[in-house]
């Protein structure tokens, strides 16, 4: 009976030191998370950014301009495509930053 | 001396050069194995020798080679599944050939070239070309476009009208839309190989100052700073090396979400 009763107790403190362990775990994987690659490098995010806000303005300032010489009316679509390219940068800067930081920027999204 | 005075005499971008190494011309096709080709195919040997001994002796208490395949696997499979569901675990395949195959690339163009071998063996970064990142940026794109709407039909083009936008304002965000989508592949391909061609111009840069102060009398002893500022860069290409083929993976996860779910 004895033993019955130290193993039952030794099994409790062993259930003690497996949730500690586990809590340890889960505290050390969030952090890990945390510090994933892309957070460990603003480089990185910078790189990011820059190459979001800069493809778009270049995509549809191209796509105006093959429009313009097609038709012959060169600096209009040009204008357009630039004006227009360069607000999709904003909306892809934008996202790459809701990306970036989860919890702050979605407020606007849902008016 | 030679070796030094070679360093100086080649400019930063001879590195970027294309060079036949077996020239073959079909018509005015110009299909030549080439340097960047021969570092690719160096790439996909490295890759397929890594994951063959990764998985020749599986043993439940892995190994070190099985546990770094493993390792790269789960991160891979997290990654994807974190993104994009498991329903997304369907692209598992592409997504881990196409980390491997850009982290690959940018890690063997950062070994030293051979000194004295001929210039169409040098090492070679294929992903500092623009025409390479881009093409893996369309096959995503493509990708996603013919997975979209497969699997959507014509829904997939909700992906181009925000719902809540007044009328009026439609037709302006949809284009805006539109154009924010196609950019994708040709952000994808400019941020790799911008970073790539940045990053080895800097090394070879500090490299000439080392070779120019080496053979510039009592100044040789300057050298040592530009000398520790390449072994600094290298160290920080590396990183960079890894950071930009886990970027394109997991923009390309983010972008095949969309082709999953196309409501924003």
């Amino acid at each position: 009976m004895a033993d019955k009763d130290q193993t039952s107790y030794e099994d409790a403190n062993d259930k003690d030191r497996l949730d500690r362990l586990g809590q340890k775990i889960a505290k050390a994987r969030g952090e890990e998370q945390q510090n994933g690659p892309e957070a460990h490098s603003t480089l990185g995010k910078g790189w990011r950014l820059a190459t979001e806000l800069v493809a778009a303005p270049l995509l549809a300032g191209a796509m105006g301009l093959g429009l313009d010489r097609w038709i012959g009316t060169l600096p209009l679509f040009l204008l357009i495509g630039i004006a227009i390219g360069f607000a999709a940068g904003m909306l892809n800067v934008r996202r790459a930053m809701k990306e970036m930081e989860p919890d702050t920027g979605d407020d606007d999204e849902q008016k | 001396m030679t070796l030094l005075t070679a360093i100086m005499l080649a400019g930063p971008m001879e590195q970027f050069e294309i060079m036949q190494i077996i020239p073959f011309h079909v018509g005015n096709l110009d299909l030549s194995f080439t340097n960047s080709a021969l570092w690719m195919v160096i790439g996909v040997v490295a890759i397929s020798v890594f994951m063959f001994m990764a998985t020749r002796r599986l043993s439940l208490v892995p190994g070190r080679t099985q546990s770094a395949g493993e390792s790269i696997y789960i991160f891979i499979a997290d990654m994807l599944r974190g993104v994009a569901g498991s329903e997304g675990m369907k692209f598992f395949p592409y997504i881990f050939t196409l980390f491997m195959f850009i982290f690959a690339s940018n890690l063997l163009g950062l070994w030293p070239s051979i000194p004295g071998t001929p210039a169409e063996w040098h090492t070679f970064t294929p992903t500092s070309h623009l025409i390479v990142t881009f093409a893996l940026g369309m096959v995503t794109f493509t990708l996603v476009v013919v997975y979209g709407f497969y699997k959507n039909g014509l829904g997939f083009l909700k992906l181009f009208v925000p719902s809540g936008v007044p009328i009026l304002m439609l037709p302006l965000i949809t284009l805006i839309e539109i154009v924010s989508f196609l950019s994708r592949p040709i952000s994808l391909g400019i941020r790799l190989f911008a970073n790539m061609l940045a990053g080895h111009l800097i090394l070879k840069i500090f490299a000439t100052f080392v070779a120019s102060l080496l053979v510039a009398g009592p100044w040789a002893l300057l050298s040592i700073l530009p000398f520790m500022g390449n072994v600094a860069v290298l160290l920080l290409e590396l990183l960079i090396a890894f950071l930009q083929a886990y970027v394109f993976a997991i923009l390309s996860c983010i972008y095949i979400n969309d082709a999953i779910h196309p409501s924003h």
